[in-house]
């Protein structure tokens, strides 16, 4: 029984290691992208609709079958290497986004003077579960097809949408000032 | 997509009639999203990243003018960023036939130098930017395969 734990919390070590690995192939470029997101006030992923939207196109099954009908090995794989890309994009801005609200967060409420901890120690928690997610989802799509995960993308997007949509209020007050809507 | 659909409201009423106009005279004239795209991309200057269109800059102003093509470019690259592939094949077949070049030039020409990465927008999402460029690459994959199906075709 002991044996099993320990072997269970090595996976579990392993497996955290693995997905921080993933989470830092190119950190400074996400995080770039994120910074640059909120200071320039740039319309687009900054917007949750946009990025439900894109979230929606890019796990959506409708392109692979679109494919898979052409009956080309060849158009096959490039789908899944398109795709694939694609969504780790996507992954990465996600995360991004999540390490920039946490960092603002924290600025912020070292400032604040009547801290509500248990509060706090919530929103800490939910923001480290949804990069846990995001991690395994990055996890997931690289070692399977792009729209294996379409369920659990879908959850970590309505989820991270919600904490996305509220924080770029506080984050970005210019965005909707400097560029017009894209959709009409 | 024609004017009548084209909802945007720009504050500059300048600028709002010169969409309208590039709309109703010109665009609406241009079958196919991507073809629109395409030449609303070439009327912008390579390095300065500005809009010009000398025949609306006769009756507009040169600012109005650059709004109405920026948001014109936006707008359509928006579109098509959320088109499904499929839609996507149609309208680089669309393309294809009223180049007026030959297919299998045209198909070579674009899978090799991929001219259509000019036609982003500045300061769109970087995502919808590769999504759209990730599609149109597949989507050249697709028409090319399909012509080395016909008969006669190497």
């Amino acid at each position: 029984m002991s044996a099993l734990l320990l072997f269970l919390l090595l996976a579990f070590l392993l497996l955290c290691a693995l997905l921080s690995f993933l989470d830092a192939d190119h950190p400074t470029a996400s995080d770039d992208s994120a910074s640059s997101c909120f200071s320039s006030g740039q319309s687009g992923f900054c917007d949750y609709r946009e990025f439900a939207s894109l979230g929606n196109l890019v796990f959506s099954d409708q392109d692979w079958n679109f494919i898979r009908h052409e009956q080309s090995p060849f158009l096959n794989k490039l789908f899944i290497e398109e795709r694939r890309a694609v969504i780790t994009h996507w992954l990465r801005e996600s995360a991004a986004r999540l390490r920039a609200i946490r960092v603002n967060h924290l600025q912020h409420s070292r400032l604040s003077a009547n801290l509500d901890v248990f509060a706090e120690g919530r929103l800490f928690l939910w923001v480290f579960y949804l990069g846990f997610l995001c991690r395994s989802l990055l996890l997931i799509v690289r070692f399977s097809h792009p729209s294996t995960p379409r369920a659990l993308a879908l959850y970590f997007q309505s989820a991270a949408g919600k904490l996305f949509s509220a924080a770029p209020t506080a984050l970005a007050p210019q965005a909707a000032n400097q560029h017009p809507p894209l959709s009409p | 997509m024609d004017s009548s659909n084209s909802s945007f409201k720009l504050a500059d009423l300048d600028a709002q009639k010169a969409y309208e106009d590039l709309w109703s005279r010109t665009l609406s004239r241009i079958p196919g999203d991507l073809n629109r795209l395409i030449y609303v991309a070439s009327t912008r200057d390579y390095n300065s990243g500005r809009y010009h269109h000398a025949g609306l800059e006769t009756h507009f102003g040169f600012d109005a003018v650059r709004q109405a093509l920026e948001i014109a470019h936006r707008e359509l690259f928006w579109k098509l960023s959320r088109s499904c592939l499929k839609d996507l094949v149609s309208e680089l077949e669309l393309y294809m036939h009223s180049s007026g070049e030959s297919p299998d030039e045209l198909l070579r020409a674009w899978r090799t130098l991929q001219p259509y990465r000019v036609a982003i927008p500045l300061d769109v999402d970087p995502l919808a930017a590769h999504l759209l460029l990730s599609n149109l690459k597949l989507g050249l994959e697709v028409l090319q395969k399909r012509r080395a199906r016909l008969p006669g075709c190497p």
